[in-house]
């Protein structure tokens, strides 16, 4: 699969790495190049430098042609206009997007074709799941 | 009206004093603790200090009472966000917003944000307005030039010669105001014919005026 991945902090950079190594093509986005060094040695995919709300970088990064696109940065507001980007200018089809304030799920889930991921609402739930089970 | 400004700034102060001396009500929202009670202090307006994409904040701003929602920041990704935000959570009908970069003003426009201000954009047309063409005359322009009032002359050869209005594709943020034909008014409907050496009245946005000046047979 050849997949995109916005943001290379610690989670865009793992998630590139174990991607890569397990033979997928990837390419990750992010304006600071030094966010690059976070990725693992065993990482053969290609880095993009330039902020991703640009259409042009995202050219670069061939978004049109991606499977899958991962969305990842910290901020929840440039998660949305990449995602809505990704969705209506280069029309990709399956979009994974991490969205930090579980308040704001609902905005992104419009869209069948975006699928969101909040840390907080998994560590929640996996911590309430953990404490039913043990009193089970 | 109820009116929700967010940003800083000239723009906001000047924005808020003209609303609010037309008697609407301005809350105004601002991530900048300082400038906040500055403006609070010069503005009758209901300021609140806080990040306007946090639902919470929103609400405290009075949301839901809230008819026109106006995003004015620096930031593309929050002028969208907050105003998504507001028809989604908190069913504001109008939304307008700032588009900084000239490229995503599709993406504003496909995702229903109803108004949106392209600055570079305005600039150029503001300017290429005051440019004189000789069958253009810019009779008034209201609002510190929001909307404008122009005079169009239909010249001999022009493509609209002989076509009703509604087969004319006039973008829909423009109304014309009236023909006069020979002297006389002509009131314009759907099925009015446009003809040869008509001055015909075009109420516009600036930023529109070019557009309907090209469907016109105008060359700009």
């Amino acid at each position: 699969m050849f997949i995109v991945i916005v943001g290379c902090g610690r989670t865009g950079s793992k998630l590139a790495g174990l991607l890569s190594e397990k033979g997928h093509d990837v390419v990750v986005i992010d304006r600071d190049t030094e966010q690059f060094s976070k990725l693992p040695v065993t990482y053969s995919g290609f880095k993009v430098k330039g902020d991703a709300l640009e259409q042009e970088v995202l050219k670069t990064a061939k978004i049109e042609q991606a499977d899958k696109v991962v969305i990842t940065t910290g901020n929840d507001k440039v998660n949305y206009m990449v995602t809505q980007i990704v969705r209506f200018t280069f029309k990709v089809t399956g979009v994974l997007v991490r969205v930090i304030d579980p308040e704001k799920v609902k905005l992104f889930e419009k869209d069948p074709a975006v699928m969101t991921l909040s840390p907080l609402s998994l560590l929640v739930n996996e911590f309430a799941a953990r404490i039913e089970g043990d009193e089970v | 009206m109820q009116v929700m400004l967010i940003g800083g700034g000239k723009l906001i102060y000047h924005l808020a004093k003209n609303l609010m001396s037309k008697g609407h009500f301005v809350t105004i929202i601002n991530k900048d603790q300082e400038y906040s009670v500055q403006l609070s202090r010069q503005l009758r307006a209901d300021v609140i200090c806080g990040e306007a994409s946090d639902p919470d904040i929103l609400e405290d701003a009075g949301a839901y009472q809230t008819d026109i929602l106006v995003s004015l920041t620096q930031k593309d990704h929050d002028n969208l966000f907050i105003c998504k935000m507001a028809k989604d959570y908190f069913g504001i009908i109008r939304t307008t917003a700032l588009v900084n970069n000239p490229d995503n003003e599709g993406l504003f426009k496909n995702l229903g944000v109803d108004a949106i201000f392209n600055t570079t954009q305005l600039l150029s047309s503001l300017i290429e307005q005051n440019v004189a063409v000789e069958n253009i005359s810019n009779l008034i322009t209201l609002e510190n030039g929001r909307l404008s009032i122009t005079q169009f002359i239909i010249k001999e050869g022009a493509p609209v010669i002989g076509k009703t209005l509604k087969d004319i594709d006039l973008p829909l943020s423009i109304v014309l105001g009236g023909i006069i034909r020979n002297g006389e008014i002509v009131i314009p409907r759907g099925g009015t014919e446009i003809k040869e050496g008509d001055k015909i009245l075009i109420i516009s946005l600036p930023e529109d005026q070019a557009k309907a000046i090209k469907v016109l047979g105008g060359d700009i």
